[in-house]
């Protein structure tokens, strides 16, 4: 095995001649799903195989299926390998973040597709749970938000009105 | 001969057995167990035809482990 020009030699060894490149990486980066991910789209085009190079470190050596490969393709599979790599680790990282949206928004999806609810299902629902703080009055309507305001302001104004300009027939 | 060593933390055992009977019919398998490793040893009398099956058996045993994973493969797949 030698090292390909310009790759890390810690990590990459070819064998030109046997037409073989390994991979060395370390697991705290790239957890074993991204490994599996990362080498599942070169299984049409290689001969993939994993090993444990140490405790900690996985081993990916890609063959390729087609006779004459050359360095540089070689070199552009190991590219192309850790730029899978990351985007493995990277989509999976995403995947654990966002676990409990998307967990929400597939049951929404689901019980959605599942119609409306039945009269049955209305009548067992329970009314009586307690309403969410609200303290701005965001979930109140226009009206619910301001007749009690018109109410008592309109008292006032009939007060405050000068005798004979609150009717219909008042004075122009 | 070729020889194959698969790692047990990184080969699901069930999909190296499955992907050793799928090829039993073009070679002669035989499979036996070295510490952390399962060594599959492959013999044929066809010229090349070893070592094409040890090279298949690997990818077939890996994409079997991938799919009995699952999530692996839904993540690494596009």
């Amino acid at each position: 095995m030698s090292e390909l020009a310009g790759m890390p030699s810690d990590q990459v060894d070819a064998d030109v001649s046997a037409r073989a490149v390994t991979i060395t990486i370390d697991d705290s980066l790239y957890p074993l799903d991204a490994v599996y991910g990362a080498s599942y789209t070169f299984l049409d085009r290689c001969y993939v195989l994993l090993d444990r190079a140490a405790p900690n470190r996985t081993r990916i050596t890609l063959t390729p299926k087609k006779d004459g490969a050359s360095e540089a393709e070689l070199r552009s599979w190991v590219g192309e390998l850790q730029n899978e790599l990351l985007s493995c680790a990277w989509r999976g990282q995403i995947v654990r973040e966002n676990r409990a949206v998307i967990e929400a928004v597939a049951l929404q999806a689901i019980s959605g597709a599942m119609g409306p609810p039945s009269l049955d299902d209305l009548k067992d629902f329970d009314f009586s749970e307690e309403p969410f703080e609200d303290p701005l009055g965001i979930g109140l309507s226009w009206e619910e938000k301001y007749k009690k305001k018109q109410d008592e302001a309109a008292p006032a104004a009939a007060a405050a009105a000068p005798e004979g300009t609150t009717g219909e027939g008042g004075a122009q | 001969m070729s020889e194959v060593r698969f790692h047990r933390e990184l080969y699901a055992g069930a999909a190296l057995e499955r992907a050793i009977e799928l090829l039993r019919s073009h070679a002669e398998i035989t499979r036996t167990d070295d510490g952390d490793h399962v060594v599959v040893r492959i013999e044929s009398p066809k010229a090349g035809r070893a070592q094409r099956v040890a090279r298949e058996l690997g990818n077939f045993a890996l994409g079997l482990t991938i799919q009995s994973r699952g999530g692996a493969a839904a993540v690494g797949t596009r």
